[in-house]
């Protein structure tokens, strides 16, 4: 891949972390594995380097939405109007459906049922209150509370991030290097330890970098947010 | 230096008047062969230990002798593919006799290395689940293959062989400023060597 390109695979990053470990093949499929678990790594917990995917999804007979195979954690839930999404509203009390009908799953709850959320609860909820959703994570699956246009939901979600095309920033690189740099030494007892602290403190460093490049307003993110606070009133 | 002038050479030297007399004219050079594949292992051991010390896995490569076209064969009974190995191999940590395993005509395939006996490991991680790359592990005279769903018409291998597998016209890699050390490895070992008795009393120790 050139060295141009904006996003690099991992077997760039593989080749990255040998060239600059100066070593043979050897350890080519541990040191994957470990490239690989910081990728996830960073999708999951640090950085949206190359997990975050939207999906549309069917809505089931009995309002459930099944979720993707490689969903870890969801950034919203809704359903598309024109060109936008409108967000579902999130209950934790919305009941799931366990009963079975013929091997089948049925849902004893009213499906499309306008249920509104305690009074209390409407105060400042997010999105359409009259449809609710909440996550069966045992089951994967989304269970869904009112009728949903076209029977689709769109979800914006974080996965794993590895598949077998995954392509990461050039910008994420250096913090992928410094992680496989660290746990290459972290288990093995003849590295003394401050030379893995050494390696444990590059890694917090460069994902800092990393952290730091990603949440940089620009000049007109600035503006805005100055700007949004600023009224124009009567002069007295 | 061909390897036929390099035994000669010791054979010359056990002849001639610098050797120690209990060695003068004694061995033939298939012997001496022999001794000189021992020595030559032993070399190119410390030459990997430096390889991994100095991070320069270029000193292994000198050594490198490169076989084409080596034929995949499939084991029905292990359900695996697998090539014989085209020469005997020099034996080396992580098995680093054998340099690289590639198609014959693309090198940047090159194949992954893979310690025997990991497959349970590294096929329930992501990277064996997703990486599709061929993988092979050494067992024996045979290198088996995982991942191996290609069809390639033959592999180049690139493997540091012992002495014994260099023919007289080729010549020895023996490494700069070494040529005298190995020189004199070999004949120390043959002055180790127990002198054939060619007297008959019965004593097992008699040598004269």
């Amino acid at each position: 891949m050139a060295d141009t390109n904006a996003l690099v695979s991992l077997e760039y990053i593989l080749a990255s972390v040998k060239a600059y470990l100066q070593t043979d093949d050897r350890q080519d499929e541990f040191l994957m594995q470990l490239i690989m678990d910081c990728t996830t790594d960073l999708n999951i917990y640090h950085a949206d380097i190359s997990g975050s995917k939207t999906v549309t999804l069917d809505v089931s007979a009995i309002n459930t939405v099944d979720l993707p195979v490689d969903f870890q954690d969801y950034i919203c839930i809704g359903y598309c109007v024109g060109n936008q999404i409108v967000d579902l509203t999130y209950n934790p009390r919305l009941a799931v459906p366990q009963t079975q009908d013929c091997g089948i799953d049925t849902n004893p709850y009213p499906l499309s049922n306008n249920i509104e959320l305690p009074i209390s609860r409407q105060y400042g909820a997010a999105g359409i209150t009259t449809k609710h959703y909440k996550i069966d994570k045992r089951n994967r699956r989304i269970i869904l509370s009112g009728s949903i246009p076209n029977s689709q939901v769109i979800m914006e979600y974080i996965g794993s991030g590895i598949t077998n095309d995954t392509l990461v920033p050039r910008y994420a690189v250096p913090v992928i290097r410094a992680y496989v740099y660290w746990f290459r030494v972290e288990n093995d007892p003849r590295v003394p330890y401050n030379e893995k602290e050494r390696k444990s403190h590059l890694y917090v460093t460069e994902m800092r970098r990393l952290k730091e490049f990603e949440t940089r307003m620009t000049i007109n993110e600035v503006m805005d947010a100055l700007y949004s606070g600023i009224r124009q009133t009567i002069k007295r | 230096m061909t390897c036929e002038k390099f035994v000669e050479l010791i054979v010359d030297y056990l002849a001639g008047g610098s050797c120690p007399a209990d060695l003068r004219g004694k061995y033939h050079p298939l012997i001496v062969r022999e001794y000189a594949s021992l020595v030559y292992g032993e070399i190119l051991y410390q030459i990997n230990a430096n390889a991994i010390d100095y991070r320069d896995f270029g000193q292994l490569d000198s050594y490198v002798k490169a076989y084409k076209n080596v034929a995949v064969q499939y084991d029905a009974e292990r359900d695996e593919h697998y090539s014989l190995l085209p020469a005997s191999v020099v034996q080396l940590p992580k098995n680093r006799g054998i340099r690289s395993i590639s198609p014959s005509q693309d090198q940047r395939q090159k194949f992954w290395y893979s310690d025997n006996n990991t497959d349970d490991v590294y096929s329930e991680l992501e990277v064996g689940k997703i990486i599709n790359r061929v993988r092979y592990y050494v067992e024996n005279n045979k290198v088996y293959y995982r991942n191996y769903d290609h069809n390639f018409t033959g592999l180049l291998f690139k493997l540091i062989v012992p002495f014994s597998e260099f023919a007289d016209t080729e010549n020895i890699p023996i490494p700069a400023q070494q040529n005298s050390q190995v020189f004199n490895m070999i004949v120390n070992l043959l002055r180790q060597k127990v002198s054939e008795k060619n007297t008959n009393d019965n004593h097992t120790k008699t040598q004269v």
